[in-house]
């Protein structure tokens, strides 16, 4: 048993939460929503099992490190920190519709950690630029930041395909009130906002301590400064100019749109953040 | 006339002024940031060069907005600019009418406003009029919370306040922004950036600027005494260490400390960082002669020392180390070069690369015997990146400032809540619980039932 194959059962237990969210929503099954939030508690109790068992395992290889350190890892901790605030998110609401929309992403994330051939799940050591505390304070930050974004995303398109309170027509009259989820997708983008801040700070006063520079321009931290930049407008506007519902959701989206640049495009792109990338 | 002229002069000068300060401005800028930011992730980025503006129209434009180089360019610095004029403009036209707000202590309202507050709940107890008052008091006290009672007949009026301040937190957000710029500046203005590359045993006391921007006098000399680095079993560098002494102008020692990556060096202000490392020459060297026939033998010598080569009576001299040797093209890595005089005192040149050992049979011709380098002792050099930055300061500072900022906006709002204790016929107090906020009022309606909660308890 390593941590390898845990998180590949992870990845098929997060899938059938998935699933259960839809139907549960679809079919108006409460107990079936139950089920689904029970094998979703399951898949975030095995997903951190499998990130202390990989952390325990380098230590038995003599690298000894924490796993935030390559695309699988990260992928892996995305998960983690989705289901984590979902979970939160659910127990503060009481409502699981979301779980329709966002079960998937928690999916999503780690299926592509496991499933992708070009992703390699093998444990490397440290390479000297990356030993330092501010790996983890920058990695949890910035992971906790998308997470915000990222719950904020699937209830900026559960606002969008709302038909509109009142109207009892369909499925989709099922979900939360449209004011509910446009104060779910304002509160996850305070949230991921503030933890984005974090991150970044947390980047620029490690690359000062490794590089001998706080900022430099690296496609990177220039697309993270981006992504703040959005979601920075998307709070003015509301708090300033009280833009709320489509307009927001809107800007929600083109906000997650920059944050998955951030993650994956900007591996494309020659810099400084190669660690990412494989 | 003159006097028309003036108010029309002030009305532009007003114009200008709130355009500065509008929150439209804002958003413009930082879009606009945002947008540019992109094309300098697209083109890479050369900072410091200087390409000369060429025939096509492209080039042209690309020169005249230092597409190369933009981050740096006088447009993007100019949308920075903007973002802090804006940033001080719409402070200072705001600032004032929250800081009155902040300055007084607001007069509790008429109890005609409490039973209109939209969050109002109404309910009836039974119990004592000078009891529900300090009930009253206690539920709405706390960390914070400035509390008070007003009385008017057989009404009473208990109020709580809380956070005041908070309203400034905005303006720190926007005071920090304005700190990370000046931070910025001030690093551009005052500090340096470099490289130097020291062999051990080696001194230094110039650095190369980034961007060839000339060289710079440190101040004091540094000394590589010795660089080290260290390997997992995988081949994967685990660690890059140069032990440092730095020396002062008459070539006294200061101090001597190891620097790694994440911990570098810091004197006076400047930071040595542990940037690159390479071989800058072979302290000794081990041949393996190959004769055509016999065993190969093993010779162990230095750099510019001859080796007598016993089959021939020739000798071998190495006179050169390079750490990455090209050859016509071909990178041949480390490699040392040299040449092989006979007996007869005939000479020729010898190209040793360590990685291709086969490089010197290939071209062995009648000498009678191939040359390969069995391995040598390098002598590093380490490569330090060198450089003072005065702004990190402010930046830290606007840092700090910006999270504590963040947080008082968007978790903490001025909070009013007021409890309005009337007497009925039967004797009992009715009590109407409300409150206003300036943002936020969801956590406060959250607050409200609580303290109705508490207020239900006996």
């Amino acid at each position: 048993m390593n941590s390898s194959l845990i998180l590949s059962i992870v990845t098929f237990v997060y899938g059938a939460a998935a699933l259960l969210y839809i139907s549960a929503w679809i079919f108006q099954k409460p107990l079936w929503g139950k089920g689904a939030t029970a094998l979703l508690w399951a898949g975030f109790l095995g997903n951190t099992a499998g990130f202390c068992l990989r952390w325990a395992e380098s230590y038995q290889m003599g690298i000894g490190r924490i796993p935030l350190s390559n695309l699988y890892e990260s992928l892996v901790f995305f998960s983690l920190t989705m289901a984590a605030l979902y979970l939160f998110v659910e127990w503060k609401t009481g409502r699981r519709e979301v779980g329709a929309f966002f079960g998937p992403l928690i999916f999503l994330a780690i299926a592509y950690a496991s499933l992708s051939p070009n992703i390699s799940d093998q444990i490397r050591p440290l390479v000297p630029a990356l030993k330092s505390n501010w790996l983890t304070i920058h990695v949890v930050t910035c992971f906790l930041g998308y997470a915000g974004f990222a719950l904020a995303f699937a209830t900026s398109i559960m606002f969008l395909i709302h038909p509109g309170e009142g109207s009892n027509r369909g499925w989709r009259t099922r979900f939360p009130a449209p004011e509910v989820l446009d104060d779910l997708t304002y509160r996850m983008v305070v949230f991921g906002f503030l933890f984005l801040s974090l991150g970044i700070i947390s980047g620029s006063v490690w690359a000062n301590s490794a590089w001998g520079s706080y900022w430099s321009w690296d496609p990177k931290e220039t697309w993270s400064l981006i992504t703040w930049i959005i979601y920075a407008v998307l709070l003015h506007v509301r708090l300033m100019r009280s833009w709320t519902g489509k307009k927001i959701a809107w800007l929600s989206i083109l906000g997650f749109a920059a944050v998955m640049f951030t993650y994956f495009g900007v591996n494309f792109l020659p810099g400084l953040h190669s660690y990412g990338s494989f | 006339m003159e006097k028309n002229r003036t108010t029309e002069e002030e009305g532009v000068i007003r114009q200008v002024w709130m355009m500065f300060a509008s929150i439209k401005l804002s958003i413009i800028v930082l879009l606009l940031l945002a947008a540019t930011s992109v094309v300098g992730t697209l083109i890479p980025q050369k900072p410091g060069a200087r390409p000369e503006a060429g025939e096509g129209l492209w080039s042209q434009i690309s020169s005249f907005l230092y597409l190369h180089d933009m981050y740096n360019s006088w447009w993007f610095q100019l949308l920075l600019l903007l973002l802090a004029v804006n940033l001080i403009v719409c402070s200072l036209e705001r600032l004032p009418a929250v800081w009155r707000w902040v300055r007084k202590t607001p007069r509790p309202p008429r109890a005609e406003r409490v039973r209109k507050l939209d969050n109002a709940a109404v309910f009836v107890l039974k119990e004592d009029m000078d009891k529900a008052e300090k009930k009253a008091l206690d539920a709405l006290g706390g960390w914070g919370i400035r509390t008070g009672v007003e009385r008017d007949g057989d009404a009473r009026l208990v109020h709580g306040e809380f956070g005041r301040w908070t309203r400034l937190g905005v303006y720190g957000v926007h005071l920090s922004v304005l700190l990370l710029l000046a931070g910025g500046l001030v690093g551009s203005l005052f500090g340096f950036s470099g490289f130097v590359n020291i062999p051990e045993g080696d001194t230094a006391h110039e650095i190369r600027l980034r961007g060839g921007a000339g060289t710079k006098d440190t101040g004091f000399s540094i000394r590589c005494d010795s660089f080290y680095v260290g390997f997992y079993p995988d081949g994967t560098p685990r660690e890059y260490r140069s032990t440092l002494t730095l020396l002062d102008r008459d070539g006294e020692e200061i101090l001597t400390q190891d620097i790694r990556v994440n911990h570098p060096l810091t004197y006076q202000g400047v930071r040595m960082y542990q940037s690159s490392y390479g071989t800058a020459a072979a302290r000794s060297v081990s041949l393996k002669l190959i004769p055509e026939e016999g065993e190969p033998i093993l010779m162990t010598g230095e750099v510019r020392e001859p080796f007598s080569v016993p089959f021939t009576d020739g000798h071998i001299v190495l006179m050169n180390f390079m750490d990455n040797f090209q050859l016509r093209g071909h990178r041949l890595g480390p490699t040392f070069l040299g040449f092989y005089e006979s007996a007869e005192g005939k000479r020729e040149t010898l190209v040793l690369p360590r990685r291709h050992p086969g490089f010197d049979r290939m071209r062995m011709g009648e000498r009678g015997f191939a040359i390969e380098i069995n391995d040598y002792e390098p002598l590093y050099f380490t490569g330090l990146q060198v450089s003072k930055d005065p702004g990190v300061g402010l930046v830290y500072l606007g840092f700090t400032l910006m999270l504590l900022g963040c947080w008082v906006v968007f978790y903490l709002s001025h909070r009013r809540i007021f409890v309005l204790l009337e007497r009925r016929e039967d004797g009992s107090v009715e009590y109407t619980l409300g409150g206003t906020a300036n943002r936020g009022h969801h956590a406060l309606k959250q607050r409200l039932v609580k303290i109705e909660e508490n207020l239900k308890k006996a």
